[in-house]
């Protein structure tokens, strides 16, 4: 009987074949600290009457932040005062917050406050792209003494910065 | 010779070539089962595929100003030779399921690949990859039945969409990984 013998040959069996290859991808999202007001310029008529000058909306404050966490400060150039050579007239400023609680951590006028030294605005959430307003109040308080006439001026320098 | 003896040694001649008879029978047995027919089966190894890609760090700025979008039809460009396999697949992954990570925030963003070798038909389908741009959040694959006979290429797009609300500004990470594989 003729017996068969089947001989398998298996050369170098691989199942089948595998690659992978990895690819790192960083995006660096642009940051956005900006602010603005609406004039650069505040002119204000002061009769000498003694009577207290109060506008709540003397200027507005536009915040744009793409990073949550950042402080906004003002700086007064005579400390929150107006000057007229060696006169001078102090004056007050806030600015209201209460229409975005949310985004706010700390507001450090949001009573009429004199800038004798810096005072912040800390804000915990980013803005909306078109930025958040916000009113800036202006406050001379009432006197009774006359003040030299004349034209007294002061800058106000608002910046802000990631906290 | 006395006849006993005779007699002895011709037994014993008997019993030799009985012997002998026996033995080469047994050798001729053995010859006739290797003579017989053998089947031979072969199983030809695969020359393996590999894939390749024209740069492995993709470093992209986004302007984060809620109005540019970025897109990049050429952000990548990958190379594939299936060798001796016409059944191999290419698949699409993200460490991070379609988004790029800072800490807590993401970002979006979603690949888009192209055939390049115009004369190459072995991809089965449409794949949703090649349709569009997609969001990796499940794994994504081309299926292709034919040998690419040598090296075909893609072009892999990227896209971030412009959103209405800033991202946290910072730098966003994720891995992408593309495997080939042929069964």
């Amino acid at each position: 009987m003729k017996k068969l013998v089947s001989v398998l040959f298996a050369l170098a069996l691989i199942a089948g074949s595998a690659w992978a290859a990895s690819i790192g991808i960083t995006v660096n999202a642009a940051t956005k600290l900006e602010v603005s007001v609406n004039s650069a310029t505040w002119t204000i008529a002061l009769d000498n009457s003694g009577t207290a000058i109060t506008n709540d909306s003397q200027g507005t404050l536009t915040v744009k932040s793409s990073k949550s966490a950042y402080t906004v400060t003002f700086t007064s150039s005579n400390s929150g005062t107006l000057v007229s050579g060696s006169n001078t007239i102090p004056y007050k400023v806030k600015v209201d917050t209460s229409g975005w609680a949310a985004g706010v951590q700390t507001n450090n006028l949001s009573s009429y406050t004199q800038l004798t030294s810096d005072k912040t605005i800390v804000f915990k959430a980013r803005t909306p792209i078109a930025g958040k307003d916000f009113p800036i109040g202006f406050n001379i308080e009432a006197y009774t003494d006359y003040y030299v006439d004349g034209a007294y001026t002061d800058t106000i320098t608002i910046s802000i910065t990631a906290s | 010779m006395p006849r006993r003896i005779y007699y002895a040694a011709w037994n014993m001649g008997i019993a030799m070539k009985k012997s002998i008879i026996l033995v080469v029978a047994f050798f001729l047995a053995l010859i006739s089962a290797e003579g017989a027919g053998i089947d031979v089966t072969v199983i030809v190894s695969p020359v393996g595929g590999n894939l390749t890609l024209n740069n492995y760090v993709w470093e992209i700025i986004y302007a984060n100003d809620g109005t540019t979008a970025y897109l990049n039809n050429n952000q990548g460009t990958m190379y594939v030779n299936s060798g001796s396999s016409k059944n191999f697949h290419i698949s699409f992954g993200s460490q991070n399921e379609g988004v790029i990570k800072k800490g807590s925030d993401s970002i979006p963003y979603y690949l888009r690949v192209t055939l390049l070798t115009g004369n190459y038909n072995g991809v089965i389908g449409t794949p949703a990859i090649m349709s569009g741009f997609v969001q990796l959040t499940s794994e994504q694959t081309i299926a292709c039945s034919r040998k690419t006979n040598g090296t075909i290429q893609f072009a892999i797009a990227m896209q971030i969409l412009a959103a209405s609300d800033f991202y946290e500004s910072g730098t966003y990470t994720d891995i992408l990984t593309i495997t080939y594989a042929a069964p």
